[in-house]
């Protein structure tokens, strides 16, 4: 009987027990299991900002020492979230200042953080460890000079593709000189120059330091005296790889590289000068994870590189590789398990590089542990996407982007409706899918039926009829996240499944074919849902109620309509009256 | 409660219309639908026909009165769906149908004369007329505001790099797009957000696109975005702006130089290449010059000298 064991006995019991989805599913069992339970839950992670309140959290778990937060939708990473939306992290600092002063970790991702939050971090948590801002925005280089001034247990910066108001470059120069605990920085999205005398001190006396990812303005010749002050190097983001390097500065960034021996990550190479790639040659046969996503070279420059990396499990680079690369790649890098190919020159109609479907092809034929694929190409072939997913059953994430919207099969003139629904029927355990290309509702019956463990789904100029987000609706069993845009899905297939809903954390849809009426109905009956409507040309009210909603999110929630929201936002509610900020 | 129950019948028509009107099935469940569906496809011209109107085509203005018209039939639906929905969970719903269906093969029509059709199956599924019609003005409606998404034009943006400001452009088009049918915006403006790249990862690979400009005798450099420009004239005007002190001197291609007025002083614009030399500006084609130019230099025509006089043919 569970009340026979002693609190600790349960309580060390589920220390063991790390996922959330676990967690949660031992909180349920009895009513003294969820009061030890949320006594001792350490992490919590909120996927939507939105869905819960601070005050929920803090109230639930007591005893917590990490927070993860997600702010807006995956799609504002491209613009198509306006500007003031939302994901304000400050309620959340505030709550967590007062409730948790032992928090030890805060990572946020795609939320609105301010230089007061960033102030309240540094003061309010003695042993704060980690803070990590990953497409992060509305803070400055003064937030984190208070971090960095504070925090005297910090591990752990890093501030991934966030936009950071640039103040000045001497923010690093605030860490103390007592302090020595730094293990990870990553600085590569800052613009501007941080001093690099104060880097190279923090580097020299931080000796646990495994992790530096710097910006594009740390000069070449420079790298090589950080290098030398830190040996014990796990990952490396250089700066800008190219200047006018005389042949012993060459040398010695060759002799600093090679004296880094555990190194298995590389990133960074802007600007990157071909001369100066083979010092990091003798580093290729180590490499786990190398990121050439911004350098602009050539495919026989990047082979010769990447060929040489036998142990390689991440490549991310960009479409300059061509397939001639990627063959390579799938003969040289047999234990690859994730590979990005990010586009150079996204928005010219015609290919300016020879990559195709092929390069796809060879890699899923010779990387038998191929499992997570982004892949920005210009043509592609439903045979194509057969023979990959046949290939590789393993795969778990598949995001095909062809550049031109509503591309059919470059052979067969047809839809890729076949093409994706292999994919879906072989790779059983796909979890996420980015669908590309000319698309009928079919692709959607492929998915509906076979795709019983996606959880999201990205969909764009694609579908019929509402039949096709019918499918998707009625039939993925594990769907959590769906976004789509400028799809021909009205209200009919949302209203049908709108219980759906509530099982998601949310939905996404933009330029398609909503009406207001619709919404307002839905958010009027399904009072766990925040149905929120974005729409910059004015109050819906103005225009008639069949008229379809520019912008449509739709996300659970235990924490009701929201009040941050700007003057382009409504809520749907019970009331059906509109709430505007 | 009957008009609850038949509510929720009808809910389940227009499930069931949703169903039909579309493409065949593969999997099991959907395989009997197959054959009506096919049938109606053929019969209206079905998907080929839809992919058509879905297609670049330039849409037709927005008949509000037409919205209205179709709004009642939808309304209706929706109030039709929810309570048959807050009873059973919507998987049920379709297996329920499923489970009811009995497919003979169907002469239905695209004007929606499903009585054929629903006197071989249960009542659930005799409100047809209505119904599929609204379904299908559902669709037409469907499309037509897909449509106008996607009359903001697929462009390849040769000129305008710049992420912002083909965002702003786009989407103040897109706004517009509910009144203005049929204004396509010229094909540099691109879709928003579109392909997916992260604005991160644009800007940081077009910012190696900013060049300086020196003037002999500014005490500054000045810096441009060659992107921003499609012509000499444009970069040459952009130029005259941010230096304030000069006139262009009539038409580039015309070989004339920038000149400042105050001093009298002839300026003549060149640049360094790839290859590290020094060009006269307005040689090559634009996009060529883009492509190649590293630093921009408006060297004093006194400084000039050696450098011989442009020729006419050279493009702007």
């Amino acid at each position: 009987m569970a009340y026979s064991f002693p609190e600790e006995v349960l309580e060390h019991v589920f220390s063991f027990i790390g996922s959330d989805r676990d967690r949660n599913a031992v909180s349920l069992v009895c009513k003294s299991w969820y009061e030890i339970e949320r006594w001792c839950r350490r992490r919590v992670f909120v996927g939507n900002c939105y869905a819960v309140s601070p005050a929920a959290v803090v109230r639930r778990f007591p005893e917590v020492r990490s927070v993860e937060l997600k702010g807006k939708p995956h799609f504002a990473d491209f613009n198509l979230v306006p500007e003031g939306w939302g994901g304000y992290v400050s309620p959340w600092i505030t709550t967590l200042a007062r409730a948790y002063p032992w928090l030890e970790e805060i990572r946020l991702k795609r939320m609105v953080v301010t230089d007061e939050s960033l102030e309240l971090i540094a003061r309010s948590f003695k042993n704060f460890k980690v803070l990590v801002l990953s497409s992060c925005e509305g803070f400055s280089t003064d937030g984190l000079a208070a971090v960095a001034a504070n925090c005297r247990n910090l591990r752990e910066l890093d501030l991934r593709e966030s936009e950071v108001e640039d103040m000045s470059g001497h923010w690093l120069s605030h860490f103390p000189d007592s302090y020595t605990s730094l293990v990870s920085l990553n600085i590569s999205c800052l613009g501007s120059e941080v001093s690099f005398s104060a880097l190279e001190r923090l580097v020299s006396r931080c000796p646990d330091l495994r992790s530096l990812r710097l910006n594009r303005t740390v000069p070449l010749d420079r790298l090589a005296n950080l290098l030398r002050r830190a040996p014990q190097l796990a990952e490396l983001g250089t700066g800008v790889y190219s200047a006018e390097l005389r042949s012993d500065d060459f040398s010695n960034l060759v002799g600093a590289l090679a004296g880094c021996r555990e190194l298995r990550s590389l990133s960074g190479f802007w600007d990157v000068v071909p001369a100066y790639l083979p010092a990091v040659y003798p580093l290729c046969s180590g490499l786990t994870s190398l990121n050439l996503s911004y350098a602009t070279i050539q495919s026989s420059e990047l082979t010769k590189l990447i060929s040489q990396c036998h142990s390689l499990q991440r490549l991310w680079v960009l479409d300059y590789i061509e397939d001639s690369g990627l063959e390579a790649l799938a003969a040289c890098c047999k234990d690859l398990r994730e590979l990005r190919v990010f586009p150079s020159e996204p928005f010219n109609r015609e290919g300016n590089v020879s990559l195709t479907e092929q390069g796809l092809v060879s890699v899923s034929e010779g990387c038998s542990k191929l499992q997570s694929v982004l892949y920005f190409c210009r043509q592609m072939s439903n045979a194509a996407l057969l023979t990959i997913a046949r290939n590789r059953p393993n795969m778990t994430r598949f995001r095909l982007c062809i550049i031109e919207p509503r591309c059919p099969d470059y052979i067969t003139h047809e839809p890729l409706d076949t093409g994706f629904g292999a994919i879906v029927q072989h790779c059983k355990d796909l979890q996420r899918l980015s669908l590309s290309g000319l698309l009928t509702d079919r692709v959607f019956e492929y998915i509906g039926t076979y795709a019983k463990k996606l959880e999201m789904l990205s969909v764009a100029f694609a579908g019929d009829s509402d039949l096709g987000l019918h499918h998707v609706l009625s039939g993925c069993d594990s769907l959590r996240k769906l976004e789509i845009r400028d799809c021909p899905f009205g209200d009919k297939a949302l209203l049908a499944n709108a219980a759906k809903l509530e099982t998601m954390r949310s939905l996404w849809m933009s330029s398609c074919s909503v009406s207001f009426g619709a919404c307002k109905l839905l958010g009027q009956k399904m009072p766990r849902l925040n149905v929120e409507v974005i729409d910059e040309r004015g109050h819906p009210d103005s225009r008639p109620e069949s008229c379809p909603v520019e912008k449509l999110y739709i996300y659970r929630t235990v924490a009701g309509p929201r009040f941050d929201m700007p003057d382009f936002v409504w809520t749907m509610d019970e009331d059906s009256a509109l709430r505007p900020s | 409660m009957t008009m609850l129950t038949s509510l929720i019948f009808r809910g389940r028509a227009v499930i069931a219309s949703l169903m039909m009107s579309s493409g065949g099935g593969v999997a099991q469940p959907v395989r009997r639908l197959a054959t009506v569906a096919e049938d109606r496809l053929c019969k209206n011209g079905g998907n080929g026909k839809e992919k058509g109107l879905m297609r670049m085509k330039p849409k037709k203005e927005n008949s509000k009165e037409g919205g209205k018209k179709k709004l009642s039939h939808l309304k209706n639906s929706f109030v039709i769906l929810l309570p048959n929905l807050l009873m059973k969970k919507s998987e049920e719903t379709v297996d329920d149908l499923h489970a009811q269906q009995k497919m003979p093969s169907s002469t239905e029509t695209a004007d929606g004369s499903s009585d054929s059709n629903a006197s071989g199956m249960d009542t659930e599924l005799t409100l047809g007329l209505s119904r599929v019609g609204s379904c299908k003005a559902g669709i037409t409606g469907a499309k037509r505001a897909y449509a106008r998404t996607i009359g903001l034009g697929l462009g390849s943006g040769t000129g305008k790099q710049s992420g912002d400001t083909e965002v702003d452009a786009a989407e103040n088009s897109a706004a517009s797009q509910v009144s203005s049918a049929g204004k396509v915006p010229a094909s540099k403006a691109q879709v928003v957000g579109w392909p997916p790249v992260r604005s991160f990862r644009q800007k940081t690979l077009e910012s190696c696109k900013y060049v300086k400009v020196a003037v002999d005798g500014a005490p500054y450099l000045r810096k441009v975005d060659l992107r921003t420009y499609n012509s000499y004239d444009e970069l040459l005007k952009a130029l005259e702006g941010m230096f304030n002190c000069f006139t262009v001197n009539g038409n580039f291609l015309e070989g004339s130089k920038v000149m400042d007025p105050a001093t009298r002083m002839e300026y003549v614009p060149t640049y360094e290449d790839g290859d590290g030399d020094w060009m006269l500006a307005g040689d090559v084609p634009w996009k060529m010059f883009a492509e190649s130019c590293k630093r921009i230099r408006l060297m004093k025509s006194s400084d000039a000298a050696g450098i011989a006089p442009r020729t006419p043919t050279c493009r702007g």
